[in-house]
């Protein structure tokens, strides 16, 4: 890609250090609490504010550059995931790798052309969290919602592996139903574990 | 495979997180899995001293490439561009063998500098000295 073709494409090194100096608080307070629950701690030896750090660095490098059509928190979403994953077996904590990576804006030294995209690679986990530890949490998730029935198929879906169509026939939902139940989820776990779901059991 | 039931109940809450509003984030700092005041207001500050940190590099930057515009200007009104680069490596190797005129240190630098062999490298090494005095400039016509 040639300069010129990066630059129509991604934001320059002056649009990369205005959008950043129009970070507000209440900004702040959403990437600390998005990387906690990535499990920035218990994945990496990386607090939020290190990754939160490491994302601005990379920006203002263009390091990871910045597409035009991606919004100021959707990048530091993305970025911030990245930055966590590529920091694992890099700290004292981790022993499990990412598995799943929905969206990645990928950093210059992996990418030629430092595109936004999407990446299917799945990394067959290598040590897992004692089966206890996980079974625990998924036993609150599941109490979470033992009087909310549609949740609960859903859950149960999500445990299977289903995809969305198998649990649209599963549990006879429509469309809005199922997002609503998601974000009945989101809402409620979100209340009840504000610091997400651990599903790496910390390591000393 | 449940870490990654797990792991998707944990991009609910973000997504829950993502809706939530100014006003409501701010009221919740300082609350059980949120931060503090202290916490928001440092990492507020890092951001804005790593842009203000690049902003200084580039202005650094900026300034040391207008310097070397104003030089190369400077010399090309001098006759640079009328001397002949065997002349200016032969007007080189007479200001380097002066080392009674040279300050030791600035010999030093320029002999490791002139291990550069490109007609472009040569013209820089010139005017360079040039700048310092350590060789005249041709007169320009006129002068």
């Amino acid at each position: 890609m040639s300069e010129m073709d990066s630059v129509s494409k991604h934001f320059t090194q002056n649009e990369v250090q205005e959008r950043l100096e129009g970070i507000k608080k209440a900004d702040v307070v959403r990437f600390v609490r998005i990387y906690e629950s990535l499990g920035c701690c218990r994945r990496t030896s990386l607090s939020p504010y290190d990754v939160l750090n490491h994302v601005v660095a990379d920006a203002l490098s263009l390091n990871r550059p910045w597409p035009r059509d991606v919004g100021l928190i959707p990048y530091f979403r993305v970025s911030g995931r990245s930055i966590i994953s590529n920091s694992e077996g890099k700290g004292p904590v981790l022993i499990l790798k990412e598995n799943i990576e929905d969206q990645a804006i990928v950093d210059n030294s992996t990418s030629p052309t430092g595109d936004f995209v999407a990446s299917a690679a799945e990394v067959p986990l290598e040590k897992m969290s004692s089966s206890a530890f996980v079974q625990e949490w998924v036993d609150r998730v599941f109490a979470l919602f033992e009087n909310d029935e549609d949740a609960l198929c859903y859950l149960t879906g999500k445990l299977k592996e289903y995809k969305k169509g198998q649990i649209l026939i599963l549990c006879h939902f429509s469309d809005q139903v199922y997002k609503n139940v998601q974000k009945r989820i989101g809402d409620k776990a979100k209340k009840e574990f504000p610091k997400g779901v651990p599903w790496l059991e910390a390591h000393q | 495979m449940t870490a990654q039931f797990l792991r998707e109940i944990n991009e609910h809450i973000i997504d829950s997180i993502l809706e939530e509003g100014d006003d409501e984030l701010l009221a919740c700092i300082g609350h059980y899995g949120y931060p503090s005041m202290d916490e928001v207001n440092a990492a507020q500050a890092m951001i804005t001293l790593q842009v203000q940190e690049k902003k200084g590099s580039r202005l650094a930057q900026v300034r040391a490439d207008f310097e070397a515009y104003k030089k190369r200007e400077l010399l090309a009104s001098s006759g640079e561009s009328q001397q002949p680069v065997s002349q200016m490596l032969s007007d080189i190797v007479s200001a380097l063998q002066n080392e009674e005129g040279v300050p030791k240190g600035i010999l030093v630098a320029f002999r490791e500098q002139s291990l550069v062999s490109t007609d472009e490298g040569i013209k820089e090494i010139w005017a360079d000295l040039v700048e310092l005095g350590l060789i005249d400039p041709p007169k320009t016509d006129g002068q």
